[in-house]
């Protein structure tokens, strides 16, 4: 359960063990809009959907997955693989996941939106925002419509991942560059090889977190089997980043 | 096999030491452990298989239900699940994976010690500085959880930078020559 901070704030617990005691209030505040950033094969999608997971079964924060690559029923699976029951979390009607079309714009918000009021969601991911852009025509379109959809996705007040497809050792972490500065937090996974070995090592870094203080340091994380993310928050990274 | 009685209190007071042995002698990291066998270990190697080191530990007379086992060899040639009281680790310089390994079991088992095997079989693989670096942050985890360590080197790398540095983290350096009594 996190921690309230004075100032009448909530905090919402990701449910990913180890991240919430490296922010201040042990957890996201409230209505944040967070950028999930990392390259294929970093655990984002896993990070969502244990984020809205933890928040249905555990905090009773109904929560929607917004899936614009696999069907529900694979995002489903790909759940049910850590043991969550989630059928059961469909059923009750705390978690939906959807899979909108994704080429006309309004009608991918309207869907979202329906989605979110339908079951009064507390949480949203978007897996991924990056998708979106894709459908866009150039630059200055990627920026207009990545703020107006923030500032819409803001206004739902629901604790927001915008998941984000980077490539491997970008400086950005979005394919504009932009959603960074719109979004108020930007938490980045990263898979490292070992320059002498054979190996891949997991880490997460939080790059940006408004509302709260937070640990700067990279933390090494793995995927597990019967439980998903684990970060090591007392372990360290020796591995060149 | 017994280790003098001065060298024996060492090992029991001081919560961190490196201990420096003649190369190819495995009996003196022996001596170190026969005190220590009714304390709960956690053994790390990287250069022997989980097998091996069970072996030696049964001749220190170390009660298998009080020894956890890192092993640093194992997944490298195999895909084997580790079997209980062991954990894999991918490779002997996979110091992320390690000090992770080494927190989780110190944590979660509260091990008496740490025995660290070895110093020596660490440079082959990284450079002195973060050699010093990873000896001194375990060092630091290591009195955190109350627990103690024991960092054994060749006496062919005492003179390495690394090891240098290392004197200066741990509480105690032995060399194996005390062990035997002598001065």
């Amino acid at each position: 359960m996190a921690d309230a901070p004075n100032d009448g704030m909530e905090i919402t617990g990701t449910g990913i063990s180890g991240l919430d005691e490296l922010f201040e209030h042990k957890g996201i505040p409230e209505g944040n809009m967070v950028l999930l950033a990392g390259a294929c094969g970093t655990g984002k999608s896993i990070f969502g959907m244990q984020f809205l997971y933890h928040g249905a079964k555990e905090e009773n924060d109904p929560g929607v997955y917004v899936s614009l690559e696999e069907s529900p029923e694979r995002v489903m699976k790909n759940m049910e693989e850590f043991g969550w029951d989630v059928k059961k979390l469909v059923d009750e009607g705390k978690l939906l996941i959807i899979k909108p079309e994704i080429y006309e714009l309004n009608a991918l918000k309207r869907t979202i939106f329906d989605a979110v009021e339908r079951i009064k969601a507390k949480r949203l991911v978007i897996d991924s925002f990056t998708l979106i852009s894709t459908y866009l025509k150039d630059d200055y379109d990627v920026r207009k419509t990545m703020f107006e959809l923030g500032h819409e996705i803001k206004k739902l007040k629901c604790t927001t991942l915008l998941i984000s497809d980077t490539v491997e050792k970008a400086n950005t972490f979005s394919v504009s560059g932009f959603e960074e500065f719109i979004a108020d937090g930007v938490i980045v996974l990263y898979l490292i090889k070992d320059t002498s070995k054979n190996y891949l090592l997991r880490t997460l870094l939080i790059r940006k977190m408004r509302g709260t203080q937070h640990s700067l340091k990279y933390v090494p994380m793995k995927i597990i089997e019967n439980k998903g993310i684990v970060l090591y928050p007392d372990a360290a990274v020796f591995e060149e980043m | 096999m017994k280790a003098s009685l001065e060298a024996e209190n060492e090992i029991f007071q001081n919560n961190a030491l490196l201990l420096i042995i003649p190369q190819d002698d495995h009996s003196t990291l022996l001596k170190v452990i026969g005190p220590l066998s009714k304390k709960k270990i956690c053994f790390v190697t990287l250069s022997k298989t989980y097998d091996a080191v069970e072996k030696e530990m049964d001749g220190a007379g170390v009660d298998r239900k009080n020894l956890y086992i890192l092993d640093c060899v194992t997944s490298s040639f195999s895909h084997m699940k580790p079997p209980e009281n062991v954990v894999f680790v991918p490779s002997p310089d996979a110091l992320t994976d390690l000090n992770i390994s080494i927190i989780e079991i110190l944590k979660n088992e509260k091990c008496d010690y740490m025995i660290f095997d070895s110093i020596s079989t660490l440079l082959t693989y990284k450079d002195d500085p973060i050699v010093a670096r990873f000896t001194d942050f375990i060092i630091g985890k290591v009195k955190e959880l109350k627990s103690k360590a024991i960092f054994t080197c060749s006496e062919n790398d005492a003179k390495r930078q690394a090891v240098l540095e290392i004197s200066l983290h741990v509480d105690k350096v032995i060399n194996a020559s005390e062990l035997n009594g002598k001065k």
